[in-house]
């Protein structure tokens, strides 16, 4: 934490949050930016390791003899400050966190990292008035965890010690915290369960037990570990898993109260729309054609999604255009024409003289995407000057005259010809792709 | 030709208007949607609660890995749409070290792309998002140059 680290990370944040602004993104969705995770000091490097001499950090000069403590507690809080301080430059509304898993847990934890660990002083999370973090929530991590020790024996007392495992329960790991200030809200960001860590009970209600037995303390939020891919990476269960068996004890609608083990009754069942329809009609070298519609709504229309090859995502349209009675009744619309139609311009990055496979999704607000009928036909289109935006083998004056024409208009990816570089918007990038070309 | 009189009331306005305009640029608007979730004292500490409608908000919901390498909008979009549809109202995600920055310095412009994306989608689906950024860009210039100096204390 010195002070070009500090520098560093400050420039992150700025950097991150400035280019959101700069995409109209829309932050007033976002909770607090959380700049470090499960944070901790390694022991055995430098300059904890040391156990003499003094050292100069951002915060001020301490003695490793006896200072250890100090200094990790004050440059934590002059760096969490100073980080804090730069997002509310750029984003003066946005609230800060830091996460932290317990320190009974990095201690004990028969896999836990050797030599790490947070300040046992807390409080400077917690507590800004005693001069501590000013950051606004803390995230806390709490896992069902366990370690082992060896089995006192009184008498005779066996060759090889008896081992046994000890849980770590959410009190051991609360009191760890040691927190004195309940002035910031606390989340559990993270909470789940090891696929290394057997328990008696089912993975969902071992979860379930252990969400309720936290609401002894005053959380104002959980995130369980892992929705998905998140968890199998790290060899947890995931909540998707086994027919989403944690999702029907974590999810609202199946328990409203989280600090209740009574599930919701009757149990509700998600609601399950009518996806919506669609077919992929022509997809030659100048355009793709089709049509897509809800049929739980079928004024709405629909965006439209193509994919090139699995996941080379193209562009996307919404499907408003006329189109003739046979779609306007495949889709349930009493009107005729109706407008469900589609169009998008073969974008010039597939004109390359190699086969590509495309997909087409209908993107619905209210349920899934699924791909439009006869989606994963093939295209080979032979490779052709970026610029050459009429199709007629070479760039010239009549390719410039209709990119000057269309200069400045905006649409989805690759909507006109004009759109050579695919970003949405005819531009001066386009306008130097095609003179970079001119007379080839 | 003016009289002394109109004079004086166009000075007045002026000095009125000249005024009101650098009371905006002393104090300009945020260029961006002002953050909707705050933190006020509740009964029992700290809470949070909705600045539109004053309502005490908990967060029930997941954290998601979505794939940075390969942004998938219909991923992403699907997910987000079962979460609203099982009541979850919250996501924390993770933006990725190794994807974030840009090699030519700066952050990478389609991963921020993507990012707003998602984003978007969120606030489609009613979520509120938890970004965390753990690390600093493995690329774009942020790592300090003395890399040891990244470490404890």
């Amino acid at each position: 934490m010195s002070q070009p680290y500090i520098d560093a990370k400050k420039r992150f944040m700025q950097d991150f949050i400035n280019e959101l602004h700069k995409r109209n993104a829309p932050t007033e969705i976002i909770v607090g930016y959380e700049f470090e995770n499960e944070l901790t000091f390694q022991l055995d490097q430098k300059p904890l390791s040391l156990s003499s001499g003094t050292i100069q950090t951002a915060s001020d000069v301490y003695d490793m003899s006896s200072q250890k403590e100090l200094a990790m507690s004050a440059n934590l809080v002059n760096w969490s400050n100073q980080v804090s301080d730069a997002i509310k430059q750029v984003e003066p509304t946005a609230l800060t966190t830091i996460s932290f898993t317990s320190p009974i847990v990095l201690a004990k934890q028969k896999f836990a990292t050797k030599n790490t660990q947070i300040v046992s002083t807390f409080w400077i999370f917690v507590d800004s008035d005693k001069g501590g973090s000013s950051i606004d929530f803390v995230d806390l991590h709490l896992y069902p965890a366990a370690f082992e020790e060896i089995v006192p024996c009184k008498k005779k007392c066996p060759e090889v010690p008896e081992i046994r495992s000890v849980p770590i329960s959410v009190d051991d790991q609360m009191n760890a915290y040691q927190i004195t200030s309940n002035k910031k809200p606390i989340i559990l960001g993270e909470f789940g369960l090891s696929k290394d860590n057997p328990t008696l009970e089912t993975p969902a209600d071992f979860l379930l037990n252990w969400q309720v037995s936290s609401c002894t303390y005053p959380f104002q939020g959980w995130l369980t570990w892992a929705w998905d891919q998140a968890a199998k990476i790290t060899n947890y269960w995931s909540v998707d898993e086994n027919d989403g068996a944690i999702n029907q004890v974590m999810a609202p609608i199946y328990r409203a109260n989280p600090c209740k083990a009574e599930k919701t009754l009757p149990t509700p069942t998600p609601p399950s729309l009518p996806p919506p329809v669609g077919y992929l009609g022509e997809v030659s070298c100048t355009i793709f054609n089709g049509w897509a519609g809800d049929t739980s709504n079928v004024t709405r229309s629909v965006d439209v999604h193509f994919y090139a090859d699995g996941s080379n995502f193209l562009g996307m349209t919404t499907a408003a255009l006329p189109r003739e009675k046979a779609v306007c009744d495949a889709n349930g619309s009493t009107e005729n024409p109706c407008n469900h139609g589609f169009v998008f311009n073969t974008p010039v990055s597939l004109k390359d003289g190699k086969s590509h496979t495309i997909d087409v999704y209908a993107i619905s607000p209210d349920g899934f995407n699924p791909k439009l009928t006869n989606s994963g036909k093939t295209i080979t289109c032979p490779a052709t000057n970026p610029g050459d935006l009429n199709s007629d083998g070479k760039v010239d004056i009549f390719d410039y005259n209709i990119l000057i024409g269309d200069f400045g208009k905006t649409g989805s990816a690759g909507f006109v010809p004009s759109d050579i570089d695919n970003n949405g918007k005819v531009d001066i990038f386009d306008y130097n792709l095609l003179v970079s070309n001119y007379g080839k | 030709m003016w009289s002394s009189k109109y004079l004086s009331k166009y000075t007045r306005l002026c000095s009125v208007f000249v005024l009101f305009v650098l009371f905006f640029s002393l104090f300009p608007s945020p260029v961006y949607a002002l953050n909707r979730i705050g933190i006020r004292q509740g009964a029992n500490g700290g809470e949070f609660y909705d600045t539109v409608t004053n309502n005490k908000f908990i967060f029930r919901g997941n954290n998601y890995y979505f794939d940075q390498w390969f942004y998938s909008r219909t991923d992403v979009q699907n997910v987000f749409t079962q979460f609203k549809q099982y009541g979850y109202n919250s996501v924390r995600i993770f933006i990725n070290h190794e994807v974030v920055g840009n090699p030519s310095g700066g952050l990478s412009s389609q991963n921020m792309d993507n990012t707003v994306d998602l984003l978007k989608k969120a606030k489609a689906n009613n979520l509120y998002v938890f970004p965390v950024l753990y690390k600093l860009p493995s690329t774009g210039g942020y790592i300090p140059p003395d890399s040891s100096l990244t470490a404890n204390i």
